[in-house]
């Protein structure tokens, strides 16, 4: 902009009309504002309009301060209070999905106290309790984008707390599903060979995809016992469950930070 | 404390000094709203959204001119409440002020030296010529004429370059001198033009 006037005929007011505005302000470049007056010299047109234009900016600086209506301070349950303006409902989503997470955790948890004699207990739907655990402590979902989130988890949530009760109500044990804890021990003894050879790679292959895999049924899995290993992989899974429990709830933590940025970039 | 201790301590989460900078700078940003919506009730929910979306995003703030910052925040609000409310009904304004001829005016009409004393007339002709300029013309006329900021200032609140700041404020002036030749006769008669023709 700087380097137009050059260009322009100083003798045309279509030349410094852009440049007025600036030249009130003592915006142009030297060659702008001797153009400028150069031409206002021998224009009566443009020394009018400059007066106009300097009448319009007078009137403008002579709007009233209005008075604040109300103070502005923040309160405290303001600033914690969600902004109305931005998707709110991933808060809901983050929440639902930290807690989701929790229970998650107390059932990864507390799978060394319940799984050895279940699993003895009712071998077909013991596998299956075995099968949900995974499939729970399952990391994938979590790690999907967030609109995945919720609806993966839940249905894993649905799959661990159907599995989770199974075995106690499992057919074959109706009356009494503690006492049948005590086959358990030969059960492992069964399995552990073989249970250790196809389960040693799999942790190294990392939970998530152990989870989406097993959910689908593998029959292999049926003869899987808890033993050694097993509670490394055991081990795993809850770490695993653990970090989601975390990451989520920091997104959650965090989310007032993001929804509430300035408008625009 | 000073506005930098402010800020600072605002970012490690220190409401009471981000409320200090509530104080010093909510008559600005208000009127700033005021004057680019039109309405003060609204100017007053875009203020308090203007505060309450700073604190929460004065951590990524990075130095330069908070009241820059401050104000771009507001700026963008009230282009986006505008947008939404008034796009079909400014769009038709701002055809009809693009032409001087729609407003019969002509290149003899001319504002007069009296139309320095600015009488309420007068404001509320100027007032309401601002309310139909196109947005970022409104913007920059109300930051530099009417919140006197400097041209830079203005262009890092409006995140453009200098000379779009020039152009929008030489367009926004050259805008409202052809609304109030074409309100001459709205305003009393010491106020009226008398280049090209008198008084009647």
């Amino acid at each position: 902009m700087r380097t137009i006037w050059k260009n322009r005929d100083p003798n045309r007011c279509e030349s410094v009309d852009s440049l007025l505005s600036p030249y009130i302000d003592r915006q142009t470049s030297p060659g702008e504002t001797r153009l400028v007056e150069a031409h206002l010299e021998r224009c009566t047109a443009c020394r009018t309009r400059l007066e106009e234009l300097r009448l319009v900016s007078a009137s403008l600086r002579a709007l009233p301060v209005a008075a604040v209506p109300r103070s502005f301070r923040l309160r405290p349950d303001q600033v914690r209070r969600p902004s109305p303006v931005r998707q709110p409902s991933f808060i809901y989503l983050r929440g639902a999905v930290a807690a989701l997470a929790a229970v998650l955790v107390l059932l990864i948890g507390a799978g060394p106290l319940l799984s050895p004699p279940l699993r003895m207990a009712a071998p077909t739907t013991g596998d299956r309790a075995w099968d949900a655990a995974p499939r729970v402590a399952a990391p994938a979902p979590a790690a999907r984008p967030e609109s995945q989130m919720p609806k993966a988890s839940s249905d894993q949530e649905a799959t661990a707390l159907e599995a989770q009760p199974s075995p106690a109500a499992a057919p074959q044990t109706p009356s009494a599903p503690e006492p049948m804890a005590s086959p358990a021990p030969p059960g492992l003894g069964e399995g552990e060979p073989p249970a250790t050879a196809a389960r040693a790679p799999e942790p190294a292959a990392g939970p998530a995809q152990a989870g989406v895999d097993q959910g689908n049924g593998v029959p292999a899995r049926e003869e899987l016992p808890m033993s050694g290993p097993d509670r490394t992989l055991w081990a795993l899974q809850l770490a695993v469950a653990v970090t989601i429990l975390v990451l989520s709830v920091g997104a959650f933590l965090n989310d007032g930070g993001r929804r509430v940025g300035p408008p625009h970039a | 404390m000073d506005e930098t201790s402010l800020v600072s301590a605002s970012q490690q989460g220190d409401l009471g000094a981000f409320n200090q900078l509530v104080e010093n700078y909510q008559s600005l940003v208000y009127n700033v709203a005021y004057r680019i919506l039109g309405d003060g009730d609204l100017a007053a929910d875009i203020a308090q959204d203007t505060f309450l979306s700073a604190y929460h995003a004065i951590a990524r703030f990075r130095g330069g001119s908070f009241r820059a910052w401050l104000l771009r925040i507001a700026t963008n609000a009230c282009y986006d409440e505008l947008r939404s409310r008034r796009r079909h009904q400014q769009e038709s304004l701002e055809d009809k002020l693009a032409t001087g001829d729609d407003l019969g005016l002509s290149d003899d009409d001319r504002l007069t030296p009296e139309s320095v004393a600015v009488s309420k007339e007068m404001l509320e002709a100027i007032a309401g010529g601002l309310n139909l300029l196109p947005l970022e013309q409104r913007a920059a006329v109300v930051l530099y004429d009417v919140q006197g900021l400097s041209y830079e200032e203005i262009a890092e609140t409006m995140d453009c370059s200098l000379g779009t700041v020039k152009s929008r404020i030489s367009r926004g002036r050259a805008r409202l001198r052809e609304y109030l030749l074409s309100q001459r006769e709205l305003l009393p008669s010491r106020f009226r033009l008398l280049h090209g023709g008198e008084t009647p």
